[in-house]
């Protein structure tokens, strides 16, 4: 290798440096490939990061998206749940069973419905009667049955709705004509008395069949005819508008229980009003005596009223158990002509297994009527014009 | 000098082609990689105070509101009252029933962040089932202190349309009171950000938890 001279310029160095590199300034391949190398390298990693960055917006929104399940109905939907609650608590209403009842002050019950009455004379076929009548009658026995042997040539009436059954028949007992109307109510409030002219004192007197008529009674029987003697206890609609001489008197409370009170219990018209004010009691019957209580015959042996000792037409109330009554009347009829004492009909009563029974006003008093017609033939063969009676009625409401 | 040739020869050869392949990866690894799922490295506080407005709007009973803060602002559909007031009843009890809290904190997910959360609320269905028999209950009561039938039966004899629906509040607010039950629900709320902005995500999970289960 030669040494360089000192004389030579860098111009003349410069050609000779580059012969000794081998690099020749105007290379401009060798210079352009490295910035396109670099520059397409930068460029790349510019690219790569810029889509990078945008994915990491753009790539979870649709992913979000899949999984925006809102559907803007929650009114709606809500809606639609409580529509379903509240349908299925309203079928509850469904089982809550109809109650129907009458005021005391509604002088007048609804009509019966015609269509509900009956009567046949054969007491057989009445089974469907008394299925019918099963949930009205809560298990509670009848003293009717399809076994029952009325008196020739008569028939078993009846009235049956969701609120009351009552049947009325004759029978043969002891050669005496007995006659029937056993009934069973709903609600205490349908049973019922009326004074004449709908208030305590009236003048006027009515016979049974058009004070039944008058106030829609299913049933009705005669009552203690207050007006006929100044004494007595009345109570009506809970009031004490008369207590003289009390005799034996029957009051009906709001549970329509009898409550047998004996003859001089009360030495004032204001301890009558105490008791029936502390035992809501809602009416009185005052004719007696107290036929039965406990099951047992307990009717005294001397009476003040209703010749207790001769043969008449009887009537007794009886209580067969809750809401459920029988009313029996003996009459001259069919060629029975045995007219019983109060004693030996008290007897009758009791064999039918009353709790408690007892006596209503007797002798042409003395009546059952139904669908406001006699069912008991009345001594002398007419109705007596009286001041009261004691009825049944429906309870269901007159529809429009 | 030969060595020194070789490099000055090659070395722009291999920087080019480097960048070729750089850019040819990258190209690729773009395009292969459009659906990936990007990782973030951290969650932002803004996210988390997404979820409380949310929630806040919820046990307030402003579901729009609520919406106003979910991704694509949907109506949640309550911009009215229950058409029964005894359904009223209950919704209004169910929202007031509405609590939360936030379990740890928001966290970086595949999708963006999420955040959970336990939320307690009334059960629908522990107040509904007792309704059938308070309500029979309530309106035997009513018909037995009744002093007369015209209050509770109608001309036709039918129980009266005001008498059975009031007792159905009666028994609606009595079971509120004593037979509603209450259920704590773990929920991952969702978030993602758009424009800079995040939203909840109204998955099924989150409305059916804030909606006693009647948007699932």
């Amino acid at each position: 290798m030669g040494k360089l001279h000192v004389n030579t310029t860098m111009r003349d160095v410069k050609p000779a440096l580059h012969l000794k590199t081998g690099h020749a300034p105007e290379n401009w391949l060798g210079r352009l490939k490295t910035a396109g190398a670099v520059l397409v390298s930068v460029g790349c990693l510019a690219l790569l990061a810029l889509l990078l960055g945008s994915m990491l917006v753009s790539g979870g929104a649709k992913d979000a998206a899949n999984g925006n399940t809102s559907n803007g109905m929650l009114m709606d939907r809500y809606d639609m749940y409580m529509t379903n609650q509240i349908s299925d608590a309203l079928d509850g209403v469904l089982a809550v069973e109809k109650v129907y009842w009458l005021n005391d002050e509604d002088i007048i019950a609804p009509e019966p419905d015609q269509t509900k009455f009956g009567s046949t004379t054969d007491p057989s076929s009445l089974q469907w009667l008394l299925d019918e009548a099963a949930e009205l009658l809560e298990g509670q026995e009848l003293l009717f049955s399809t076994d029952t042997v009325i008196m020739p040539g008569t028939e078993v009436r009846y009235y049956l709705d969701e609120t009351i059954l009552s049947i009325t028949w004759k029978q043969s007992i002891g050669n005496a004509c007995y006659n029937f109307n056993e009934v069973k109510i709903a609600h205490p409030s349908q049973f019922r008395r009326f004074l004449a002219d709908g208030q305590y004192g009236s003048e006027r007197q009515y016979y049974t069949t058009q004070m039944s008529a008058s106030v829609n009674a299913v049933s009705a029987a005669n009552g203690d005819f207050y007006k006929y003697r100044p004494y007595g206890i009345v109570v009506y609609n809970g009031q004490v508008h008369r207590a003289e001489n009390t005799p034996d008197t029957c009051f009906i409370d709001d549970q329509g229980e009898m409550i047998l009170v004996q003859d001089r219990t009360f030495s004032s018209q204001e301890e009558v009003q105490k008791f029936v004010e502390d035992n809501n009691i809602r009416f009185s019957l005052s004719f007696g005596p107290i036929l039965v209580e406990n099951y047992q015959v307990t009717m005294p042996r001397i009476y003040e009223f209703g010749e207790i000792l001769g043969g008449f037409s009887r009537a007794a109330l009886a209580d067969m158990g809750d809401l459920h009554y029988l009313i029996v009347v003996n009459s001259f009829e069919g060629g029975l002509d045995l007219m019983p004492t109060l004693r030996t009909f008290a007897e009758v009563v009791q064999s039918f297994g009353c709790e408690k029974a007892y006596a209503l006003d007797g002798g042409q008093t003395a009546i059952i009527v139904m669908n406001d017609q006699m069912v008991s033939t009345p001594s002398y063969g007419n109705q007596r014009m009286v001041s009261d009676m004691i009825y049944f009625a429906t309870a269901i409401p007159d529809s429009e | 000098m030969k060595f020194r040739n070789f490099v000055s020869g090659v070395l722009p050869w291999v920087f080019a082609v480097l960048g070729l392949g750089a850019a040819a990866a990258g190209i690729v690894l773009s395009l292969t990689s459009i659906g990936a799922e990007p990782v973030l490295l951290e969650a932002p506080e803004a996210a988390r105070e997404t979820v409380i407005s949310m929630l806040d709007q919820v046990s307030g009973g402003d579901y729009e509101g609520a919406g106003t803060l979910m991704l694509g602002q949907p109506s949640l559909g309550a911009d009215r009252d229950a058409g029964e007031e005894a359904g009223a009843v209950l919704w209004s009890a169910f929202t007031d029933s509405i609590s939360y809290e936030l379990t740890g904190s928001c966290y970086a997910t595949d999708s963006g962040v999420a955040q959970d959360v336990r939320i307690t609320a009334l059960v629908l269905d522990s107040v509904t089932q007792s309704l059938r028999q308070r309500t029979k209950d309530l309106l035997q009561q009513r018909l037995e202190g009744a002093e007369d039938v015209s209050e509770i039966y109608d001309e036709e004899n039918n129980f009266r349309e005001d008498v059975v629906m009031d007792a159905l509040l009666e028994a609606m607010e009595a079971a509120i009171r004593e037979d509603a039950t209450y259920e704590t629900v773990q929920v991952r709320v969702n978030l993602i950000c758009v424009d800079g902005r995040w939203w909840v995500v109204p998955d099924a999970e989150l409305l059916s938890a804030i909606s006693g289960g009647v948007l699932n």
